[in-house]
């Protein structure tokens, strides 16, 4: 054979073989479609964020399959980047569901990284028999909760704060308009009145510095015997959120000690 | 028992108060204060005239009888203001540590006001 000859059949098979892997990828069962196998690090943390990466990577809905000894002892769902359930069959945990929080996944997730042996991580494609699932938590929720990412701090920190554990809120980006509502409608009216009101009586109440940047301030009621309504302004920028009054008054303490 | 020693109390029962004052909405003076750290005259002035509007913003919400009471926060600091149900134009306002839990500050200044109301 030529050296010219050899070369052609050496490319040819190189093409081959990928295309080869690609056909049979895609002629297998849903349930087969799996990703390549990857064996995760022992570190409770380093396992952690690489299941968050895989999370955050995921866009079709997934079933993430983990292994140890070929026995699964967990396994996530996942889907639109979002993690949307949780079992972890040997602590007998199961988190699912369209209200499921960060903070409910989290105990879940951390146990799971601290599982003392090693982990395969399987992925494939959630059968056809699945409903879809809205909500979840992304990986970026997941993690601040599990303390991976610190908190963004001034009003962005403020906003996400109370926005996770708000019942309703209304922010603003900008003087006029009506504002992004999300939440339990019944609230809606007086999240309106208090960003109405707010302005007539931020010049006695907030005074905006004469110079520098605008601050981030705040203010807090009680609305009901068990909720409290906090609004916090900054420049043209704000929200106001009805939130218990415990997770409120905690949330601006823990902010106060980010910022501070 | 005299405001000078009620307010004295006040600021010596809870660690994260630093300064308990008391004042009339109208005019929004500050008449007594008590304080652990030196405080301007300006500050006392300008705390007196805050007291009045923010409290306006709650008191829609206080059940009938109960005191009124708003917490005014930024990064570096927490004020509560209290308003009274029998004394309409008196106030308290008190400030506290910044990051600390605003409960036991709630709950003195509600104390304070002889107030029914709920405690968070």
């Amino acid at each position: 054979m030529t050296a010219a000859g050899a070369k052609a059949r050496s490319m040819a098979a190189r093409v081959e073989t990928p295309l080869l892997r690609l056909v049979e990828r895609l002629g297998a069962k849903p349930t087969r479609l799996a990703r390549q196998r990857r064996l995760l690090p022992v570190s409770p943390e380093v396992r952690l964020r690489l299941i968050l990466r895989e999370i955050d990577e995921t866009i079709l809905p997934r079933d993430l399959a983990l292994i140890a000894d070929g026995r699964r002892v967990a396994g996530l769902a996942v889907s639109h980047r979002h993690l949307i359930g949780l079992d972890l069959a040997e602590r007998q945990m199961y988190v699912a569901g369209e209200d499921v929080t960060a903070e409910d996944f989290a105990p879940g997730l951390q146990a799971l990284a601290e599982l003392p042996y090693d982990l395969e991580l399987h992925a494939a494609r959630r059968g056809a028999g699945h409903e879809p699932v809205h909500g979840g938590c992304s990986a970026r929720t997941l993690e601040h909760v599990l303390g991976l990412l610190p908190l963004p701090e001034g009003f962005e920190g403020l906003r996400q704060r109370l926005a996770a554990r708000a019942l309703a809120t209304l922010e603003w980006a900008a003087p006029g308009g009506a504002g992004a509502f999300l939440g339990d409608m019944a609230w809606q009216d007086m999240l309106r009145k208090a960003r109405q009101d707010h302005p007539g009586h931020a010049k006695a109440a907030l005074p905006a510095p004469r110079f520098g940047a605008p601050r981030i301030e705040g203010l807090a009621w009680p609305v009901s015997p068990l909720e409290m309504l906090i609004l916090s302004v900054y420049g043209d920028r704000g929200i106001a959120a009805i939130l218990p009054q415990t997770e409120g008054l905690l949330a601006i303490a823990d902010w106060q000690v980010l910022s501070g | 028992m005299k405001l000078e020693t009620r307010l004295e109390d006040l600021i010596k029962r809870t660690d994260a108060v630093r300064l308990a004052s008391y004042g009339d909405r109208t005019t929004g003076l500050v008449l007594q204060w008590k304080g652990k750290d030196a405080v301007p005259r300006e500050e006392l002035d300008h705390l007196g005239a805050r007291a009045g509007a923010c409290l306006s913003l709650a008191e829609g919400e206080a059940a009938a009888g109960q005191a009124a009471w708003v917490l005014c926060f930024s990064a570096d600091d927490t004020e509560v203001f209290m308003g009274f149900p029998d004394e309409p134009e008196d106030f308290l306002a008190l400030r506290a540590l910044p990051g600390e839990d605003a409960r036991p500050v709630i709950a003195e200044a509600l104390a304070f006001a002889g107030s029914a109301g709920s405690k968070p």
